[in-house]
């Protein structure tokens, strides 16, 4: 690997998380694990050969506008490409704004969910992650995990009655 | 009243700090992923595809020989295939538009302008209709296949009639059902019924071989010994044992599995045509099934080493993507295994029962499990019994019979049978199984066998009054729904425990840490002072819990395949639910 590929891959490491991150989000309602990794793909493909040009402290900001960039751009064409029209609305960047009340409670239950989450511990966090969030199935996750998938489903049964019983205040549904 | 809020929901409606926040706490891909995908982004700025921005367009159509030609490659060499492999009719032999076709079209697409996307095929093609045979494309038949789940999801439940075995039919139904479980993202669950198997003569079941059914896998989950005096239909030792079988139907259930597995790479395989896959019921009933089908034809197929098969045909539900059929045949074009459905079932029509009620799967109405003692590889684990390192079991001359290895044979048989276990007495039954396993698999059998204890026979209660009976009972059905036992609970209805025996307290517990040299030492002197925990269960994992309350509001926490022990307090009106790692 020479010295060009080695910072490559350094900020593809340092990154990826970010990027995916970004693409995640915007197409989550219109795309597919394909078209995320896709748009990861292209982003990296465009920034990396331009890392010379572009100053160390930039390259997050770079990367995270290109990313938007690009996941907007799939999500609008694949929303008007879907046979199953998907809702512009739906997109996250372009859906409609939520009351502030809205928001608010929103964000105030979100990050509860998430630390009570990374409070249960490994490996529930990651299959409630992954299940809830990147929307693997059992057979994937356990794949990560090194779990059966009959183990993953009960540690995620498990795990989110846990939930519901710290976060009575919400009727939380699985 | 409270408003229903779904996990996925509040999770998925992150902005973009918290988006971070969560890809850091759990990240999108594993090493491996984010390997393959720095290698698809080298790959993509070494072509002239790599164009400006100005240029980017995005389409619909996913290249998926990208994606999986590198897991397709892993899985072709370890199942030995290489490159030798050729379709029994004949495939090109050279990989024919799939690479053009991507280039060609990436570079159409790059210069159109976004507000202008291409059509693509898939879009173009109704799901439910069945186009002529020159219409469809390998990208169509992809994209249909690794789509079928979409179907299940819509529908929300189905099954689907299977073949009946003919390796194993004297004891063994092989049922197939899955419900859809309807939330966000529908997930595919209980997608095959367990199935209960026994024999009248004692049977020696090997944990670290393959079973089959008609070339589908079984895996071994749970058996017993059985109360052999009391049951009437049973004598010593024999023992029960209870198969997931996938069965013939995971053909539908799994068929974006079964996709990736067999079409990962475009070269290997083709459109033969189009037909009209009928099949008759073989229960007498006369029903027939016609359902449109795409007919594949794919040159030899990672399961070869299992299936011995030099070549496969696939049939595609053109409805629905999910595979019908999928035969192997020999390098003569002998067919020699398939997996086949008779019909699929969506919504009302289909029948689901219960897959877990392995009571009703006994033939003998009033057997019940002994206490679970004889610990399986993923149901239960004794602490005491845990064995960390890979073991083999031996057969012992008692239970030992003869293990012949054979194939599902259609037509024929090509399996040279070979001897696993010691010879069997006269009387008994053999067991066919298979033994060519791939490396991955064999791995996996072995870490199984590591977590698996010896049987042990132990005898059943006995003069238990008819409450001890209807208690117990109801205990171990209320164990088996949670997938374990209630250990302590059990002892103390059979008298072998007093009520008021003495508990684990979290001081002893800490004590027993702080003496102990590893977790085996945990377990051996947890177990000099707490013989009987208050549940083991779980599967895959094994979860040990001892109470230190009545209730359970406080426990000690382990699961053995971590190697860990953790305290947990429940939360209460006034406190936050306590979860602190001791081990």
């Amino acid at each position: 690997m020479n010295e060009e590929t080695t910072r490559q891959r350094m900020v593809y490491d340092t990154y990826f998380n970010y990027v995916y991150a970004i693409a995640q989000r915007i197409l989550r309602n219109c795309g597919s694990t394909e078209d995320v990794e896709e748009c990861v793909i292209d982003t990296f493909a465009e920034v990396l050969p331009r890392l010379p040009e572009i100053r160390e402290d930039a390259v997050r900001a770079y990367l995270g506008t290109t990313a938007k960039h690009r996941a907007l751009n799939m999500a609008r064409t694949l929303s008007r490409q879907r046979s199953r029209s998907v809702p512009m609305d739906s997109i996250a960047e372009l859906s409609a704004p939520q009351t502030v009340e809205e928001n608010a409670e929103d964000a105030q239950l979100r990050t509860l969910l998430l630390q009570k989450i990374a409070e249960l511990g490994e490996p529930d966090t990651t299959i409630l992650i992954q299940k809830y969030y990147y929307d693997c199935d059992a057979k994937e996750i356990a794949r990560r995990t090194g779990l059966s998938a009959a183990a993953v489903r009960q540690r995620c049964s498990r795990a989110v009655k846990r939930l519901r019983e710290e976060l009575s205040d919400w009727d939380l549904q699985a | 009243m409270k408003e229903k809020r779904h996990i996925g929901e509040i999770l998925r409606g992150a902005d973009e700090p918290t988006a971070e926040r969560i890809a850091e706490l759990s990240p999108p891909a594993d090493d491996e992923t984010k390997d393959r995908i720095f290698a698809q982004i080298q790959e993509r700025m070494n072509t002239p595809e790599s164009l400006p921005e100005e240029h980017f367009t995005v389409t619909s159509v996913h290249r998926p020989w990208k994606k999986y030609a590198a897991s397709a490659a892993c899985l072709l060499l370890a199942a030995g295939i290489g490159s030798a492999v050729l379709l029994r009719g004949g495939l090109p032999e050279q990989p024919p538009v799939q690479e053009e076709l991507a280039a060609s079209q990436y570079a159409e697409e790059t210069a159109q302008d976004i507000s202008e996307p291409e059509e693509t095929h898939a879009e173009a093609v109704p799901e439910t209709e069945v186009l002529p045979e020159h219409a469809w494309t390998q990208d169509e038949v992809w994209n249909l296949c690794m789509k079928s789940r979409e179907h299940l999801m819509e529908y929300g439940r189905f099954s689907c009639d299977t073949v009946k075995t003919s390796t194993l039919d004297h004891s063994i139904q092989l049922d197939v059902q899955g419900v859809v479980e309807l939330d966000f993202k529908a997930e595919i669950y209980n997608s095959c019924v367990s199935h209960f198997m026994y024999y009248p003569d004692s049977v020696y079941i090997q944990e670290n071989q393959w079973y089959y059914a008609d070339g589908c896998e079984l895996w071994l989950i749970d058996y017993q010994t059985t109360d052999s005096e009391d049951s009437g239909n049973f004598t010593q030792p024999e023992q029960a044992f209870l198969f997931e079988g996938r069965g013939n139907g995971d053909l539908a259930c799994s068929t974006p599995f079964y996709t990736e597995t067999f079409l990962s790479d475009f070269s290997l395989w083709e459109i033969a045509g189009t037909d009209v896959y009928c099949h008759r019921a073989d229960d007498g009933s006369g029903q027939e099934t016609e359902r449109a089908c795409i007919v594949l034809e794919v040159a030899g197929g990672v399961f070869q080493d299992v299936l011995e098969a030099a070549s496969h045909r696939v049939l595609v539900d053109a409805e629905t993507g999910m595979w019908l059929k999928l035969e192997g045949f020999d390098e003569k074009g002998n067919s020699i295994c398939k997996m086949q459905l008779n019909d699929l079932k969506f919504g009302a029509d289909a029948e689901i029962t219960h897959p877990y009620n392995i009571g009703q799967k006994i033939q003998n109405g009033d057997y019940a499990f002994e206490t679970p003692t004889a610990l399986t590889d993923v149901f239960l684990i004794h602490p005491t019994e845990y064995v960390p390192e890979e073991t083999t079991a031996e057969p012992t001359a008692e239970t030992a019979v003869e293990t012949v290895v054979e194939t599902v044979t259609e037509t024929a048989d090509v399996t040279e049978p070979t001897e696993t276990a010691p010879t069997a007495p006269a009387q008994t039954e053999s067991v066919k199984t298979t033994a060519q396993t791939t490396t991955a698999k064999q791995t996996e059998t072995v870490k199984t066998t590591a977590q698996t204890t010896p049987m042990q026979t132990q005898t059943a209660p006995s003069a238990l009054t008819p409450e001890q009976e209807a208690a117990l009972a109801q205990l171990r059905e209320q164990g088996e729904r949670e997938f374990g036992a209630f250990i302590r609970q059990e002892k103390i209805i059979t008298g072998e425990l007093a009520a008021d025996a003495p508990r684990l307290t979290r001081a002893q517990m800490q004590a027993i840490i702080a003496e102990s040299t590893d977790f085996a030492d945990i377990l051996a002197r947890l177990k000099a002072v707490q013989p009987y925990p208050d549940f083991i269960g779980g599967s895959g994992v094994t979860n040990v819990e001892y109470w230190l309350d009545d209730e359970g509001k406080e426990q000690i926490y382990l699961t053995l395949e971590q190697e860990d022990v953790t305290y947990v307090k429940e939360a209460d009106a006034e406190h936050d639910r306590v979860w602190e790692r001791l081990y």
